[in-house]
């Protein structure tokens, strides 16, 4: 099973403070690599990477701007400076936020853009100029989302910017390959972060009928996407790039399922 | 690590005692390597207990069972005799498959039936007998290897192509029936992987000779053909917890060969 360890890696999670970001930092400590977070909130990167060290594994937390091609240097920087290499970049900072095409100036419309795409391109970059001088190869690693691919009628600018990952991962891939760089993507579908449970965003696990929602049809748990995150950065993955890993269950379909109950009237 | 460990699960791998490239007796390898006990199933007896040897040599769980798994009154036969051998199944490996090659003008009606049956009939009838056994228990992870050529085509081998293509389609479907009964189907789409040294069944000596010219070629690990133990390890992945929250997908393991559909 060691082809799926990532033992002594060094790993850059960027949004590595909390949500998805932090369930990937734990998911690659529990595997093995020594994480360094990056993402603006000191606070909220110190407290994950004390998490990590506890864990038995080095963590380094570095307050990070990932739109700001300088503060992107620093994150990298800051990790040699530590750790002396780089094994795995995940670009995983982003958000939504977009008032909608018909509200938004142009400047909303770039604010999206560039938390969400331009933050890929710059970590991207940045990790494989590093790997590229280790010359051992390395994993790259974009976070888009569903949204990315669905129709997206009130997320204009986050469905464009997630869609560009998607495309940008397939270009940097075949640009690196021959550095042994891989370069996937994870778009999760809906994922229950700890924030949205605390906001009451969470879906029951029950139905309105008592009966239990089968784990296939709830939405994803951070965790699940870290999963896919740990495949990807490891050996196991060694022969996949380019591709795009979709995660999710079939959500969607509980989702229309419980608005068609309702609507035969089978949901009181 | 945990995520990925099969332990004591019992998995049934189609076509594992590879006589082809040899990716059917790594996924055995592999996956019995992760912990799972494994029924390996094909139609050679002697392949099929070599895998098997090879398994307990290295400490693990396997029985043999031959199936022609065209037939779905063998299929049937297959499930019942694992559960017996193992007491459940957890994980069904639809590996089995073959191409053949031929300019599509010339591919006879026999030769285009052959290759739906072996590719695609094969996968549904599997599917749908380990889904009977799976629904029973509430759980099971089904996992498809279906190829590159099913996603972008293929110049001299259309009806094998054709058969992958809808693999990966029947994988989404199952996926969606088989949600609520929490099996997930997914699909391995495995490109190039080199070929042994020994003849390939169904491989003409040309094109055995350009494959293996291909795979000692210059370039990258990435831009080059794949190794089976690729193909076992992406097989693991959508066998174990990993891949809990992944249903209906394809993950295509060709490396960077991709980029010639598109450039």
């Amino acid at each position: 099973m060691s082809a799926f360890g990532l033992k002594d890696k060094i790993a850059i999670v960027t949004g590595g403070g909390s949500g998805i970001g932090e369930a990937i930092s734990k998911a690659y400590a529990e595997a093995g690599a020594h994480v360094v977070v990056g993402a603006r909130q000191q606070e909220r990167l110190d407290r994950v990477a004390g998490e990590i060290r506890e864990m038995g594994r080095e963590s380094l937390a570095v307050a990070t701007d990932v739109t700001v091609p300088e503060q992107v240097d620093n994150l990298v920087q800051k990790t040699l400076d530590a750790f002396g290499r780089l094994d795995i970049m995940v670009a995983n900072a982003g958000g939504g936020g977009f008032s909608g095409v018909m509200k938004a100036k142009l400047a909303d419309w770039d604010r999206t853009i560039g938390l969400n795409l331009d933050s890929a391109f710059l970590c991207d970059v940045a990790a494989a100029k590093v790997m590229i001088e280790q010359g051992d190869g390395g994993k790259i690693i974009n976070i888009s989302s569903t949204a990315g691919i669905n129709l997206n009628p009130r997320l204009e600018a986050y469905a464009a910017a997630k869609a560009g990952m998607i495309n940008l991962t397939k270009s940097l891939a075949l640009n690196f390959a021959e550095h042994s760089i891989n370069v996937n993507c994870v778009a999760p579908g809906v994922t229950v972060t700890p924030y949205m449970r605390q906001r009451g965003f969470a879906p029951p696990a029950m139905r309105k009928d008592g009966t239990a929602v089968p784990p296939l049809l709830l939405p994803n748990e951070p965790e699940h996407v870290a999963d896919a995150c740990v495949f990807l950065a490891s050996d196991a993955a060694a022969h996949v790039t380019g591709e795009l890993m979709i995660v999710r269950g079939m959500f969607h379909m509980e989702r229309s399922n419980d608005v068609l109950r309702d609507r035969a009237g089978l949901i009181r | 690590m945990s995520r990925f460990e099969l332990n004591d699960r019992v998995a049934i791998v189609t076509g594992g005692g590879g006589t082809g490239h040899g990716i059917g007796r790594s996924i055995a390898l592999s996956v019995a390597g992760a912990g799972a006990r494994i029924v390996v199933v094909g139609r050679h007896r002697d392949a099929l207990d070599r895998v098997v040897e090879e398994i307990r040599g290295r400490g693990g769980d396997a029985a043999a069972v031959t199936a022609d798994v065209t037939d779905p009154a063998q299929v049937e036969r297959m499930i019942e005799g694992a559960a017996d051998a193992f007491g459940s199944v957890d994980v069904l490996i639809n590996n089995v498959g073959a191409i053949s090659f031929g300019k599509p003008e010339e591919i006879s009606p026999q030769d285009w039936k052959a290759s739906i049956d072996l590719n695609l009939n094969s996968t549904f009838y599997c599917c749908a007998a380990a889904a009977r056994h799976m629904i029973s228990r509430q759980g099971g992870k089904i996992v498809n290897v279906a190829s590159s050529s099913g996603i972008k085509g293929e110049e001299n081998a259309a009806h094998y192509a054709a058969a992958k293509a809808a693999v990966i389609n029947l994988t989404r479907s199952l996926a969606i029936s088989w949600a609520i009964h929490n099996i997930n189907v997914n699909c391995v789409a495995p490109g190039s992987v080199g070929v042994p040294d020994r003849p390939v069944p169904g491989m003409t000596e040309d094109e055995h000779l350009k494959r293996q010219r291909l795979q000692s070629g210059e370039g990258a690990p990435l831009q080059l053909p794949g190794k089976p133990e690729d193909i076992a390890n992406a097989v693991i992945y959508f066998a174990s917890a990993g891949s809990d929250l992944m249903t209906g997908e394809t993950l295509v393991v060709r490396g960077s060969e991709w980029a010639s559909a598109y450039s």
